[in-house]
């Protein structure tokens, strides 16, 4: 299920209705919450392919027995973390990635002369396969180095890892700040409702009125045959628009859900095109993501917990290692490492020029400069093939120019109206506390929801398409 | 530095403004509501009243534009037929491209039973067969475009593809998704028509989608997808009937009224290319037609080449020339009530 159908309207109504009118008070009340909940999640994500819910239950049972087994046979704390590491990735490698190693190593094979055939497992993806597995590996991980005490209560791990709201595309909660909540009795404010509701539909602007429309011009231009650079460029900036519309849509329509139940979820964007430098980027996009990547796969890497600083080199090494595998957990192709790889370069380059430059550039000069970076980056991560990248490269940037200028102002006006309802939402978004407990406040928010009703209505498209990150 | 409070102070609670809202409030906030929907409303009937869907307009201009010969499909058609290039091949004066981005059997149904062509045309219907027998329409769009082309009440066409005649409901469907193109069309018309000036050019201007495929050059010809690219739309999930309750009746009953010649193009398939070479139709809907003096054309295993196709039915621009040459074969020789199959010539 996902939450521009409409059978989601149906089942969170209903699902609000069982959380907040249990006829139940104290622990019995957070209990029976936490249970509803879990049955919902599974429902939520069982709802087309039941079997994934195998998949989901095997990952909990591996990590709830694992951190029970560090409770208990601490002197055996590593073994236990390695059970989990191997079982958790060893399930993420063979669904995601068995069928692109395999593939990658024939391919390599046949250039060398040797044809070989080997069976791959041909298997759909399981939807939010690398969300969960991230988020639960977290709690095994803390539990591991002692940062959190391992859960007794079987139900609150099985609700931390399938929590519908982020389950399927982020954003990937760490325990120490979700587990606490579930743990906690949870009321229904108005006030809470209210704006969860309010943050939903933005989301949902942002997905059905920004990200769907701008992917139709998007989707055309990157399925032509040799199309001119400009095209490819421009089309590429209108993609950091889809992608930022679609991504953070999603994250606000499950924060704006999860408050709805009574749960906080973490930021996951900070105007992430207003970055001035690679490393600012990566502190604003996909944030949950990115701060998980540094903490249990850089610092790890650099050698240590950040309290001593690295060499140079070392730091190198962390930063390629981190965002390759950031590359890849976004899908088993090579543009993915590609796109990984150039981000690695592109901080390590910024990095050493920072160091050497002694200019500081004004802050609009750095911030164009770090989003045609991005731009460049997204074109890799977008492109049909690595085919693309060797045709953009062999081809003058104003090749086709006299075919192509009139695709080029037209993508121009999708991005400035695209980019436009994003950076004037936002803006109204960064001042809605002032109206926090303002009297006027219920005609402010009836207002945005007939708005959001109407603008969602008005440029919903007949056949949704999925959130690009249920493909991750 | 010091707060005005100190932390062991008790802190009176702000009110919570939705636990007891002022009536004021919610009573301004509900006319606030009932204006925002009305006027959108309002917008949506105002903006359709001042537009036509591009994609119907069009196609029915073509129609009905007097030329000899008529191509009538989908995005297939327009990606594997050159016009002029046929209209030379054929040796004919025009041929008219009336196909519509994103048809089906009722839309082309629609068109020729509520615009007819000359008498004496010949009317080409090219589309992959899954798409001609398509019956219900369950897709938003697909309806909106088929009450674009209607022109009178049509029970035998509306209760096979809407289930019923034409609904207020679909009225509304009609004027949003008009109200949406013109959004969007105004989204990249405007820069385009800056561009153009900008560069002291003309562009041909859509106000529609397809506006990225805009071409540099008069402001006429036809509107096809962008060049080089498939269109958006490859899988058409509506029910396929079988060729007596499909519209192909309907077909054939407006072509006799309308005192046309009416030929049915099986489209060239990637994965037919090794189709064999077959003196009758394989299958039902081809046999049905020729029963019922329809000419069937089947290039299917015509000998075109595979790079020339860029999905299973749609064809590169490189590719068009060469199936353009392939199909004017087929026409000249078919005949009527007769079958001509692509791999076999005959």
């Amino acid at each position: 299920m996902t939450f521009v159908q409409q059978e989601f309207l149906v089942f969170f109504a209903l699902v609000l209705a069982v959380t907040w009118g249990m006829p139940l008070v104290g622990e019995r009340r957070r209990v029976a919450q936490n249970a509803a909940l879990l049955v919902a999640s599974a429902v939520f994500y069982g709802w087309v392919e039941p079997w994934m819910l195998g998949l989901l239950l095997f990952s909990t049972v591996l990590d709830y027995g694992v951190t029970m087994g560090m409770a208990r046979w601490p002197e055996r704390r590593k073994a236990l973390l390695a059970l989990s590491l191997v079982g958790n990735l060893g399930m993420l490698g063979a669904f995601k990635y068995l069928g692109f190693f395999v593939q990658s190593v024939g391919d390599a094979l046949g250039a060398l002369g040797f044809v070989v055939h080997w069976p791959t497992l041909n298997i759909a993806l399981p939807v939010g396969i690398s969300f969960y597995t991230f988020q639960t590996l977290s709690y095994t991980l803390d539990v591991y180095r002692g940062k959190l005490t391992p859960r007794r209560s079987f139900l609150d791990v099985a609700l931390f890892v399938s929590f519908f709201p982020q389950l399927v595309a982020g954003p990937v909660e760490r325990a120490r700040d979700l587990l606490p909540q579930l743990e906690r009795p949870r009321h229904a404010a108005p006030s809470q409702l209210a704006s969860g509701l309010s943050l939903a539909l933005w989301g949902a602007v942002k997905k059905i009125v920004v990200a769907d429309q701008v992917a139709l011009y998007v989707d055309r231009c990157f399925v032509l045959n040799e199309p001119p650079p400009s095209v490819l460029f421009v089309a590429s900036a209108a993609f950091a628009v889809q992608i930022l519309a679609d991504f953070s849509g999603y994250t606000d329509i499950a924060r704006g859900t999860a408050r709805m139940l009574g749960v906080n979820l973490t930021h996951n964007f900070n105007r992430p095109y207003l970055a001035e430098s690679p490393s600012d980027f990566w502190r604003r996009w996909h944030i949950s993501f990115s701060s998980w990547i540094h903490e249990y796969v850089y610092l790890p890497l650099c050698g240590g917990s950040g309290e001593t600083r690295p060499s140079a080199a070392r730091r190198t090494f962390a930063t390629f290692g981190a965002l390759l595998i950031s590359g890849l957990w976004h899908g088993a192709a090579w543009k993915f490492v590609l796109w990984g790889a150039y981000h690695a370069t592109l901080l390590t380059l910024w990095r050493g020029l920072s160091h050497v430059s002694p200019l500081s550039p004004p802050r609009l000069l750095r911030v164009g400069v770090m989003f045609t970076c991005t731009v460049f980056g997204w074109l890799l991560f977008r492109m049909q093939d690595v085919e693309t990248l060797r045709h953009v490269l062999q081809t003058a940037p104003w090749a086709g120019w006299s075919r192509a200028w009139p695709t080029v102002y037209a993508l121009v006006g999708v991005i400035v109206a695209g980019g436009g309802v994003l950076a004037l939402g936002g803006a109204i978004e960064a001042r809605v506390s002032t109206i926090a407990r303002s009297p006027w406040r219920p005609t402010v928010e009836l207002c945005w929801w007939a708005l959001a009703a109407a603008l969602i209505f008005l440029m919903a498209r007949s056949t949704q398409s999925d959130f690009l990150y249920f493909r991750f | 530095m010091t707060s005005s409070t100190s932390a062991s102070e008790p802190v009176e609670p702000l009110a919570d403004p939705w636990a007891k809202p002022a009536p004021r409030a919610l009573l301004l906030g509900l006319a606030l509501v009932v204006t925002v929907l009305g006027l959108t409303a309002a917008g949506v009937r105002a903006l359709a009243a001042h537009v036509e869907n591009p994609r119907a307009s069009q196609a029915v201009e073509r129609i009905t534009s007097g030329a000899p010969w008529l191509i009538v499909g989908n995005s297939v058609a327009q990606s594997v037929v050159d016009p002029d290039r046929l209209a030379e091949r054929l040796q004919v004066s025009a041929v008219a491209q009336a196909s519509v981005d994103g048809a089906l059997g009722p839309h082309v149904a629609a068109l020729l039973r509520h615009h007819p062509p000359a008498s004496g045309a010949t009317v080409v219907v090219l589309m992959p067969t899954h798409n001609l027998l398509a019956g219900r329409l369950p897709s938003e769009t697909d309806r909106a475009l088929l009450v674009e082309l209607l022109r009178w009440p049509d029970a035998p066409l509306t209760t096979l593809a809407l289930g019923g005649a034409v609904a207020p409901l679909d009225l509304w469907r009609r004027d949003r998704v008009r109200a949406r193109s013109a959004l969007l069309g105004w989204v990249t018309a405007t820069p385009l028509r800056i561009g153009a000036a900008l560069s002291g050019v003309q562009v041909r201007v859509d106000d529609t989608l397809s506006n990225l495929g805009a071409e540099a050059g008069p402001v006429a010809g036809p509107s096809g997808p962008l060049p080089g690219a498939p269109p958006g739309r490859a899988v058409v999930e509506a029910e396929e009937l079988p060729p007596a309750s499909s519209v192909l009746p309907l077909l054939v009953e407006a072509a006799e009224r309308a005192e046309a010649r009416l030929i049915v193009v099986v489209p060239f398939d990637r994965r037919r290319q090794d189709a064999p070479c077959r003196t009758t139709p394989e299958d039902e809907a081809g046999r049905w037609l020729i029963e019922r003096g329809v000419a069937v054309v089947d290039m299917r295993g015509a000998p075109l080449a595979p790079d020339a196709f860029s999905r299973e039915f749609h064809l590169h621009n490189t590719g068009r020339a060469q199936a353009t040459d392939l199909l004017a074969e087929g026409l000249r020789a078919v005949g009527p009530g007769a079958y001509w199959s692509g791999a076999c010539g005959r």
